[in-house]
């Protein structure tokens, strides 16, 4: 899926894409500033698949990655996700990169999820400080309105979706704005 | 858009520690209060969000190579799952983009060849893009194109049986 993301030095917005991962070499704990090992994760996880985000301008660097599962065939889960190392703190290269990725595993449950179950993103913000936890749930609260579900489960449902996608993914689509 | 913002904000990470994962009991009570969330849902907000997927599925086969197509899906069968999604009729369709039945119809067979106009009426009435109708269409004739090119009439034609000759 073509998106736009935003060249913060610039501020121009730019092309990029959402590509479901098959053959890349994904972010491993070997790669300086990743949290999670995407690259062994995506291959234990079941029902699951991993997406990246590329830009047209230097699509073999990974500036975002998620992995998406459906939980007991049928619930749907925001597994991982996470933003390359340069895309971080006042230095980094691009904004909207997590907002289009968060925006895509939306859209996964509204194609994946089934029956009742579709719509509703369910995800796991777990850090190992409980202050850096509450400064990432309070993100997912605030900027792209998630909701508190039950321990370190949130959930992003309907309407707060939608939201997400028409600001995030439908500039990439042509003028889907309606 | 203001790019100044504060250090926590690009904390986004989601994801349990390594190894852990839900238990069964979680899990149950997860679903349990999905299914309660999704009894209070309106019509219009499930109308919403199948209108959606059928949205992201359009642009995920308008981006599909055509080696990796697996069931080739014309404008109409898109169409055709939107109007079943809104329970409308293709008259009522037609007559709402100011068309008429028979008439869009032919370009629903592809006696008339779809077009951006056509594209433009349909991006506004389903709240798609114009454009991902058209690739769709597009992908739809390279898909034929593939075809068409490996037919033995077209391999007689060589410009080194002219010049060579």
């Amino acid at each position: 899926m073509q998106v736009r993301i935003l060249k913060v030095e610039t501020g121009e917005s730019v092309s990029a894409a959402i590509e479901r991962s098959s053959r890349r070499l994904l972010p491993s704990l070997h790669d300086e500033g990743w949290k999670f090992n995407f690259a062994s994760l995506s291959k234990k996880l079941k029902n699951a698949s991993t997406y990246v985000l590329v830009t047209e301008e230097t699509p073999h660097e990974i500036e975002g990655c998620l992995i998406f599962q459906l939980l007991d065939d049928e619930v749907p889960y925001g597994a991982y996700l996470e933003v390359a190392p340069h895309n971080r703190g006042e230095e980094r290269k691009y904004d909207h990169v997590a907002g289009c990725l968060i925006a895509y595993a939306f859209q996964l449950s509204l194609d994946k999820g089934v029956g009742p179950y579709n719509g509703q993103l369910f995800f796991d913000v777990s850090e190992q400080y409980e202050e850096d936890e509450q400064k990432v749930r309070n993100n997912y609260l605030t900027r792209y309105g998630a909701e508190e579900v039950e321990g370190t489960t949130m959930k992003i449902a309907d309407k707060n979706g939608h939201a997400l996608i028409t600001k995030y993914l439908n500039e990439g689509q042509g003028s889907a704005k309606t | 858009m203001s790019t100044k913002r504060k250090a926590n904000d690009f904390q986004v990470e989601i994801g349990l520690r390594e190894g852990q994962q839900w238990d069964a009991g979680k899990l149950e009570r997860i679903k349990v209060s999905a299914r309660e969330f999704d009894s209070k849902r309106t019509p219009e907000q499930r109308k919403e969000n199948e209108m959606a997927a059928i949205r992201f599925r359009m642009e995920q086969y308008a981006s599909t190579e055509e080696d990796n197509i697996e069931k080739e899906r014309a404008v109409e069968d898109f169409v055709h799952l939107f109007l079943t999604t809104l329970d409308m009729n293709f008259k009522t369709f037609a007559q709402a983009i100011e068309s008429s039945d028979a008439n869009l119809k032919k370009y629903m067979k592809g006696e008339r060849k779809f077009n951006e106009d056509l594209a433009c009426r349909f991006g506004k009435f389903f709240h798609t893009s114009p454009l991902t109708w058209m690739r769709v269409q597009h992908r739809n004739d390279l898909l034929e194109l593939s075809r068409m090119s490996n037919k033995r009439q077209y391999q007689k034609y060589d410009y080194k049986k002219v010049v060579n000759r």
